[in-house]
């Protein structure tokens, strides 16, 4: 009871936190509604898909549901309605057959092709593995050598722990924020490999518009071209134990420039810790990144 | 339930004495279908409590109640409970009542066959439910399993011991399972009494014949999966083990062989109950029975031809994810034409409003909306984005409780009146249905936008950002489980309560078929003399022209 | 006309046990059959 009583306390402050807007606190997008439509190509497009799909529902639904609601209206007993006889019209069942087939070839076409477009991880200009632990991500850029852990971030962990008596709303970008994000260039074709340590994970950042398995024993590869640099983040999406919702990921796209530098400054610090990078906890090799 | 066999006075129709013979040595279809549902209730109550401890935790962001291992074991359990021990044996009770009644037999064909299929189930629950049950209240062991009820390897062997009970209990579910579907086989083609042709039966006759074969084909599938977890954990083989050359993704596709089927067994008998109920209410035949039986028949033979849509996230070769996709969508049109056919059976007709009728339209409405979600998410591209997120969660909660759980519910208001030979209190049952259809919206219509905005399922806690819908969704779902004590309280005072109205032989004004012939409450062995069988006794009148 | 109806029903009968045991074994048959997909697919 008196956690629930804590609980409705943190809508208070939240809603004060709204409110106000205190200085140096990240607007939280409350009350979302839809699926982002992300910072790709490809994630546009899988958005747009979404969106066309959902309004052919809804008018489906407002069709049929308006039917249903003129019958209910206009064919009830109290109002004298008095029963018909016919069970069936064949050119009507033959009709409603035939447009529900037309509707879904209209949705299949453009699906086939942004799937298409998806499976094309080809001519890609580098190669990231992502590794899925219990419960952390190993990242190792394939070309450079370098490779690092990334785990929850030490103020979400503390906050997120069985009576913590720590709010939430306090942590910014809670459970959302990793110690070491995984960096990639602007204006990259960045192939990744993806694969599991121990279960199955599954990498999904919402704005590079997918998500993908990490299978033990099995390499999964997909791929992404952001165009604006930024920092984007996503979770792990397959149960995979205790800490499943404890693994986050963050994804930190820098211009192509500073991404150089970034991994030139790795390069150097990872050469000492590199025979332990993929298993131990890394070494700090540098401060935290700033994030938000 | 010990002095139901003595309070009835009925002794003409040979009901056998004391607790022991009625019950346990139990071999009428009437009381094994009323001990299927009596226990589909309860692991409905208890699937609901484990439901609340969830959405409890999840009313607000941060751990307030539980440890996420216990959390992962909620939500693994509240999943195993509801479907093998609610869904499944609600339809099978209603099954076991209303088939021997609807095609003229005396009772199912395999009576003492009967009674086993019912009896393994109390104590595969048991075997079920005892690491939990011992973790919660003495403490021992580590508690149920935790790695979700699709039983995922790698992660399902991390479990300890319960994975034997569990695997253990699957077994005697599925065996318990198969047994009912033969009897359901058996009598629907050898007990018809003379004159009920196939394509006379009723559509919820029709329904159970086809899932009876979807159950039979699915369920061996499902023991042999879970026959190689065990073996897997306790043997040492490595079927679905990377290190050892198998493969974990082989049980996804072996899972979801039965899996879709297994999610179509609990939706077809829904489409027979609605397809009695709604003809009934509008007093008008049937629309199109014979797409009705044709559409049943397609949707479960594409059943066997989706399950990967289920694994679209694993990485399968391109081929494969559009063969998946367009199979989904195929769905849509057999679904389609059904809902179209119970909106043409209302039209033109003379429709009044009686709790099953409303709990029929709500099915028709609400299911619907889980249709269209589940067509979205055959769309491979946009389902790399809904998959194992709260769009999920919500979707199939819309096809089974707004779906499945509503259809059982409107069957037993429908039948309640026949099987007790008292009418139920309406003004209750209305009440029970507006606060049901209300609160269910409340509980997982905002879960689509939780989902979407990014919420994966599965989680003990998340971002702050999620925290409102998530606060919404958690008063729903409070509110929808406090409605259901009003429901188990009007079926308990429609079973005992002598001072309610007597039901006449044919209840609902507009009731056709040959159940409704039979006395209320009907005798205790339904057609010991095959009834002489008219069109006019049948809900869908003539079909043949 | 007792009589003509319990062996028309022994007779349903008959027959229903006969598909049940029918079922049973394509049960099993479907079983042995994952079984060995199990065995030669890992």
């Amino acid at each position: 009871m008196k956690q629930i009583g804590m609980g409705l306390s943190r809508i208070g402050i939240a809603t004060a936190a709204m409110a106000f807007s205190l200085p140096g606190m990240a607007a939280v997008d409350r009350w979302k509604l839809n699926m982002t439509p992300g910072v790709t190509d490809v994630s546009q497009q899988v958005y747009d898909l979404h969106m066309i799909v959902l309004w052919i529902c809804v008018v489906i639904g407002v069709l049929v549901f308006g039917a249903m609601g003129v019958a209910m209206f206009r064919f009830r007993k109290s109002r004298g309605a008095i029963a018909e006889k016919w069970a069936h019209n064949d050119k009507a069942e033959l009709v409603l057959t035939i447009i529900p087939v037309l509707i879904l070839i209209s949705m299949a076409w453009p699906a086939t092709k942004v799937l298409i477009e998806m499976a094309d991880t080809r001519d890609a200009e580098m190669t990231i593995e992502v590794t899925g632990y219990q419960w952390k991500w190993g990242y190792r850029y394939v070309d450079s050598g370098v490779s690092f852990i990334s785990s929850l971030a030490r103020d979400s962990d503390d906050t997120r722990q069985l009576g913590s008596g720590l709010d939430p709303h306090s942590v910014k970008n809670y459970l959302l924020d990793v110690d070491r994000p995984l960096v990639i260039p602007a204006d990259t074709k960045v192939r990744f490999v993806i694969t599991a340590g121990d279960v199955i994970h599954s990498w999904w950042v919402p704005a590079l518009g997918w998500k993908q398995d990490a299978i033990p024993g099995i390499i999964n590869d997909q791929w992404t071209l952001v165009k604006e640099p930024g920092i984007y983040r996503g979770q792990c999406a397959e149960l995979c134990g205790k800490d499943h919702g404890f693994m986050p990921i963050v994804v930190e796209v820098k211009p192509k420039a500073e991404f150089e530098q970034w991994l030139a400054a790795q390069q150097g610090a990872n050469a000492g810790a590199e025979p332990v990078a993929t298993l131990a906890e890394p070494v700090a090799a540098e401060a935290a990144p700033s994030q938000g | 339930m010990a002095h139901d066999a003595s309070t009835h006075h009925d002794d003409h129709d040979h009901k056998p004495h004391g607790f022991v013979n009625r019950w346990l040595y139990a071999t009428n279809h009437k009381d094994i279908g009323t001990m299927y549902l009596v226990f589909s209730l309860v692991m409905f109550f208890l699937g609901g409590l484990m439901a609340m401890v969830i959405r409890g935790e999840l009313m607000f962001p941060g751990l307030q109640l539980i440890e996420p291992e216990f959390f992962n074991q909620m939500t693994t359990m509240h999943a195993l409970v509801m479907i093998f021990g609610a869904v499944m044996p609600a339809f099978v009770g209603l099954a076991n009542w209303m088939i021997p009644m609807m095609v003229g037999a005396p009772d199912m064909a395999l009576p003492r066959m009967n009674n086993w299929s019912f009896w393994i189930m109390p104590f595969a629950f048991t075997t079920l439910l005892l690491p939990l049950a011992l973790k919660v209240f003495f403490d021992i062991g580590g508690g149920g399993p935790a790695g979700g009820w699709t039983l995922y390897p790698p992660l399902s062997l991390q479990g300890g011991d319960s994975v034997a009970f569990t695997i253990f209990a699957v077994h005697m579910m599925g065996i318990s399972s198969i047994m009912g579907a033969i009897n359901i086989i058996a009598t629907i083609l050898n007990m018809r009494a003379p004159g009920m042709d196939l394509l006379k039966m009723p559509v919820f006759v029709w329904s159970w014949l086809i899932t009876a074969f979807l159950l039979i084909a699915v369920m061996p599938v499902l023991a042999g999966a879970v026959t190689m977890l065990l073996t897997d954990k306790f043997f040492g083989t490595t079927f679905f083990s990377a290190t050892g050359g198998g493969d974990p993704v082989m049980f996804q596709h072996i899972f979801w062989f039965f899996g879709h089927p297994e999610v179509y067994i609990m939706i077809l008998p829904a489409f027979g109950i609605v397809s009695e109920i709604i003809p009934t209410f509008s007093r008008k035949p049937l629309f199109g029975y014979k797409a009705m039986v044709y559409a049943i028949a397609s949707i479960a033979f594409l059943s066997f031809i989706v399950w990967a849509h289920h694994m679209f996230t694993v990485g399968m070769p391109l081929g494969g994810e559009l063969f998946f996709m367009y199979a989904t969508m195929l769905i849509a049109v057999p679904t389609g034409i059904k809902v179209f056919n119970w909106v043409f059976t209302m039209w033109k007709g003379s429709m009044t409003f009686e709790t099953p009728m409303l709990f029929a339209l709500a099915f028709v409405i609400l299911f619907s909306i889980g249709g269209f979600s589940g067509l979205m998410l055959a769309i491979v591209p946009a389902d790399f984005q809904y998959h194992d997120t709260y769009f999920v969660v919500a979707h199939f909660h819309y096809v089974l409780v707004t779906g499945a759980i509503f259809s059982v519910m409107a069957a037993v208001y429908y039948w309640l009146p026949k099987w007790t030979g008292r009418m139920y209190n309406e003004r209750l049952g209305k009440i029970h249905f507006w606060a049901s259809a209300i609160s269910v919206n409340v509980l997982f219509f905002p879960q689509h936008f939780l989902g979407l905005a990014g919420m994966p399922r599965r989680i003990p806690d998340y971002n702050v950002a999620f925290a409102d819908w998530n606060l919404v969704s958690s008063l729903g779902g409070f509110a929808f489980g406090l409605t259901q004590l009003l429901f188990a309280y009007i079926v308990w005072d429609c079973s005992r309560n002598k001072s309610l109205a007597k039901a006449t032989d044919q209840v609902w004004e507009g009731a056709h078929g040959l159940e409704w012939t039979l006395s209320s409450p009907p005798p205790y062995h339904s057609f010991t003399t095959p009834p002489v069988i008219t069109d006019s006794m049948l809900a869908h009148g003539n079909v043949a022209h | 006309m007792i009589t003509t109806d319990r062996s028309e029903l022994d007779h349903r009968r008959a027959a229903a046990k006969l598909t049940a045991w029918i079922l049973a074994g394509v049960v099993f048959g479907i079983y042995g059959l994952f079984w060995m997909s199990g065995v030669l697919g890992s």
